[in-house]
């Protein structure tokens, strides 16, 4: 029966992101699990070579190094995102941390969060500047590829109290290109969402793979900030 | 990705400061930054002008020419009301008097002096009138730099601001129009500490003004036309030649809270200017950092999974531990201690200690989100308690099914605010079990300490540093044991004990004496009680060695609701003064004193807060004492305070009566990290006798405020945080 109380331990996220996910034998301190540094390399070394990109610098990641965390991500078999800003000098891979209604949270395994309602992002914690809570279009709107919506997006300022910015978006097709997430190629169909408002402007992209899955988006965060780089790595 | 220019700009600037400007964009055209002068007033380069820094602001200024130096510490108490704190010093000072005439304050070759000034806006700046204000300078205490102004300011376009003002007192001293308003008295100067009210716009009046042109973002250049004509400075003593009433100067913002000047003064002189800004009311770095909460964990519905919702579970004997270890485990990391845990088959009431965020509307956020994770289905409403030093505080009272259905709400800290209550924390309707893993606790610390002595006539910065080692033993809720001591790494081999004669005992005046032969030095060692005496009545004994230069035994009593807006408290105190060497001894001064006051506080609504304290203070004289602070939401105190005894002036020395100003600033403003540190600082001119109280720590008051109703919903958005 369901109400039998248990002992629970405390929800540690390294066994669900990098370090776990990376060790190819799963979880734990085993030391039968093997060598945890060389993956553990393996992720930083990608993750700084893609900020690094992102950056406009030249050096590519090595492609041998992205394989081979391509195939432990693979193994590890988790949905894992990855989240790049360049202003915040941040990269991360997240894993799923809970659900609630259509809203999926996902963490890196230091608790940054990001919460997303259809892939599209509604609030996010632990970035420092963070998108307390929002309105959002639904995926079906954004994948129609015309039309207008109206987002709302709730900050907390430097006093705690709320602020509110208010944003009216044209959604537009793009045309089909190909993007690489990690090593892999995809076709995409890339969809705009032009947005402004009394506060100022920005851009959503979205990119739909031939399964009409999400595969890559930049989405606004924070005035001020640059938009967010997610990728959907592993389904 | 495409971006505004706007938000390229606002990338630089920060978020805070980006959200600030767009919230409070004014329909006008673009403003000119109000800037400071030298006496770290609003204004030209020497002269004062009509505008007022934004609301909240908090400045730091050091200004410097010729063998002059201001240090000003200027805060914006309102929108249109605005005060400082100066330290002034003249070098030179008596090279043209001395000898022969040595006697009072020409025997010093640096003059030094403190002084208060207030300024208050009359009219804000319209399209066709400009901003006017009303200062008065050094209008509490010796007079020296004396002034009172009337000044007004107009911007014509984006980038120029005239100035024209009329002075008195000092600003009225070159250039004279007569007096319009009768002869200047002579200032009594006294002790000083006196309102020197008699004076006030009285005397010769003169004109000045200047222009401020902003040539681009960071670059501004002045110009101005002085009225002081610096009579003593240059006149009488020659501590300078001043040839010209014109001053020019430019200034640089280096950063948005750092500004420099450098300037031509009096055309004889140069000058420079440190000005640093603090928009104290915003982290500069906007919301509060730090990692993500646990997500809330919905439950299955009632209808599909009937048996999750079973309170079958309330039979289990270890129920409660279970639980409580669970939760304890899911907050950890959030840095919340579970205390107590009660529940039947439909409620849970926690009472928790928040040791991590410096809002507790976060913490009971964690804690409700917690509960989601923890408790069995059937458990529907979640009572949230803060606990301090064993004090419960004001209870938020949540329904489960509003913290699932609200997580990703649009605004959802203001979505559930009218859906949650919160009460006082009376006594709880079920048994609670205690965490018998939380007592007894032992923590201790280790860090470094500065303290300073400031305004000394001869020396008027000395400090001493070192290693403070702090350890405390909570032996159960609400009974403590603690003790902090300091051995200092580097000292001030000053004279010390220099302290002027006086008819009172030396309750305070010695404290030069404690800095240099308490070392290593026994701060404080007590045993503290707290407890509940009755509904909202909350009490705290403390015995042992209370501060560095008092022992002996302090008893108070707080009635303070949860809901209120006031409360009352009385406190009662016998203590014998130690010796100054750091020990544990009692008999180098052989005084003691039964000391203790009646205190009202009262929350006077959009951040102000007034105290009264009346009682009798540690030197046996017998007076009040009001302090006046304003707090942010954030955690910034800035106030001021006043005592007034049967302490004659006279008795009472320099200064006439106690008074300062007193900060309290959150780590976490800096940081943008959550923690509750705190670093107060209390400035007083000078450091005397009469009216000097206790310095006893964790009175009640300090410990509950912040976790009443007040306090949580001035951070309420932080519980989603």
């Amino acid at each position: 029966m369901g109400a039998v109380l248990e002992m629970t331990p405390a929800r540690k996220l390294t066994c669900l992101a990098l370090f776990a996910v990376l060790a190819l034998a799963g979880c734990g301190n085993d030391p039968a699990a093997g060598d945890l540094s060389d993956p553990v390399k393996l992720a930083a070394a990608a993750v700084k070579a893609r900020i690094g990109k992102a950056a406009g610098a030249s050096d590519a990641p090595d492609p041998a190094m992205v394989a081979q965390l391509r195939a432990a991500l693979e193994k590890a078999g988790q949905p894992i995102l990855m989240v790049l800003s360049k202003t915040l000098n941040y990269a991360g891979l997240m894993a799923p941390y809970g659900v609630n209604g259509g809203v999926r949270t996902w963490a890196t395994e230091q608790y940054v969060t990001l919460s997303t309602r259809d892939d599209i992002v509604v609030a996010t914690r632990g970035f420092g500047p963070d998108m307390m809570s929002a309105i959002a279009p639904s995926l079906a709107q954004i994948a129609a590829g015309h039309g207008t919506v109206q987002r709302r997006y709730y900050y907390l300022d430097g006093a705690d109290q709320t602020q509110v910015f208010a944003f009216a978006c044209t959604i537009a097709p793009e045309g089909s290109e190909t993007i690489a997430i990690l090593g892999k190629a995809y076709v995409a169909n890339r969809i705009g969402e032009s947005c402004s408002g009394p506060s100022g402007s920005f851009k959503n992209q979205y990119w739909f793979d031939s399964r009409h899955i999400l595969r890559q988006s930049t989405q606004f965060l924070v005035p001020g900030v640059d938009d967010l780089l997610l990728q959907r790595v592993i389904d | 990705m495409t971006k505004s220019p706007m938000f390229r700009h606002l990338t630089r600037v920060g978020l805070a400061l980006a959200l600030a400007a767009i919230c409070a964009a004014p329909a006008a055209q673009a403003e000119m930054r109000p800037t400071m002068n030298l006496s770290g007033a609003t204004g030209l380069i020497d002269m004062p002008s009509g505008e007022q820094q934004p609301d909240g602001f908090l400045a730091l200024n050091h200004g410097e020419f010729g063998p002059i130096f201001r240090n000003t510490l200027t805060f914006q108490i309102s929108p249109r009301l605005s005060g400082s704190f100066r330290y002034l010093g003249i070098h030179r000072w008596n090279r043209q008097v001395c000898p022969p005439n040595c006697a009072d304050a020409n025997g010093f070759t640096t003059y030094y002096d403190r002084s208060f000034d207030l300024r208050y806006q009359l009219l804000k700046e319209h399209k066709y009138l400009p901003a006017v204000t009303l200062g008065l300078q050094d209008f509490i205490g010796t007079g020296l730099s004396a002034a009172e102004y009337v000044a007004a300011t107009k911007s014509i376009g984006p980038r120029l601001k005239v100035t024209a003002g009329l002075g008195f007192g000092r600003l009225g001293t070159f250039g004279s129009l007569g007096a319009p308003l009768g002869d200047r008295p002579r200032v009594d100067i006294g002790r000083g500490g006196k309102v020197n009210y008699k004076q006030w716009f009285r005397g010769t009046a003169a004109l000045f003004g200047g222009v401020e042109y902003q040539v681009n973002e960071k670059l501004s250049l002045k110009a101005e036309y002085s009225s002081d004509a610096y009579l003593d400075e240059s006149a009488r003593r020659g501590t300078f030649d001043r040839h010209s009433p014109f001053n020019f100067g430019v200034e640089y913002q280096y950063s948005p809270m750092i500004r420099l000047g450098a300037y031509s003064l009096y055309g004889s002189q140069f000058g420079f200017n440190v000005n640093i800004s603090l928009n104290a009311p915003q982290r500069p770095r906007g919301g509060i950092g730090g990692s993500g909460p646990e997500p809330v964990k919905t439950r299955p519905e009632r209808g599909t999974d009937p048996a999750a919702y079973s309170t079958g579970w309330l039979a289990q004997t270890d129920a409660k531990d279970i639980l409580i270890g669970n939760l304890t485990r899911n907050l950890e990391r959030s840095g919340i201690l579970v205390e107590s845990l009660g529940v039947t088959g439909d409620t849970a009431q926690v009472r928790f200690r928040n040791t991590k965020y410096d809002a507790e509307a976060q913490a009971v956020g964690r804690v409700a989100r917690a509960l989601t994770q923890t408790m069995p289905a059937s458990v529907e409403t979640f009572e949230l308690i803060p606990v301090v030093n064993g004090l419960p505080t004001a209870k938020v009272t949540v329904k489960r099914t509003d913290v699932e259905a609200l997580e990703f709400a649009p605004n959802a800290g203001a979505a559930l605010r009218p859906r949650i209550t919160i009460t006082d924390a009376d006594a709880p309707a079920f048994d609670l079990a205690r965490n018998p893993d939380l007592y007894p606790k032992f923590t201790w610390s280790v860090g470094p300490y500065v303290q300073t002595m400031l305004f000394d006539p001869s020396e008027p910065f000395k400090a001493t540093a070192g290693v403070r080692f702090a350890a405390k033993y909570e032996i159960r809720p609400g009974l403590i044991l603690a003790g902090a001591v300091t051995k200092q790494v580097i000292g001030h081999a000053g004279a010390f004990g220099g302290a002027d004669a006086s008819p009172l005992p030396p309750v305070r005046r010695n404290a030069d004496t404690y800095n240099a032969k308490a070392d290593p030095d026994i701060e404080s060692l007590t045993a503290a009680w707290y407890g509940n005496l009755g509904r909202n009545l909350y009490g705290r004994v403390t015995v042992g060695y209370l501060e560095r230069m008092f022992g002996g035994i302090s008893a108070e009593v707080l009635w303070k609701p949860a809901t209120r807006h006031w409360a009352l408290g009385a406190e009662l105190n016998y203590v014998a003064q130690r010796d100054p060497t750091g020990g544990l001894g009692f008999s180098a001064y052989d005084y003691r004193v039964a000391t203790g006051h009646v205190s009202g506080y009262f929350d006077l609504g959009k951040g102000y807060h007034l105290q009264v304290d009346v009682g009798r203070y540690l030197a046996g004289d017998v007076g009040g004492t009001v302090t006046l602070l304003r707090e942010f939401q954030n955690g910034w105190k800035i106030g001021a305070f006043a005592t007034l005894t049967n302490v004659s002036a006279k008795d009472f020395g320099e200064g006439s009566f106690d008074k300062g100003i007193q900060l309290e600033v959150p780590i976490a403003w800096f940081s943008g990290q959550p923690t509750r540190s705190l670093r107060p600082l209390v400035l007083r001119p000078v450091g005397r006798d009469g009216g000097a109280r206790l310095d006893v720590t964790d009175r009640l008051y300090t410990t509950l405020h912040g976790y009443d109703k007040a306090g949580l919903d001035a951070q309420w958005g932080r519980f989603w945080r």
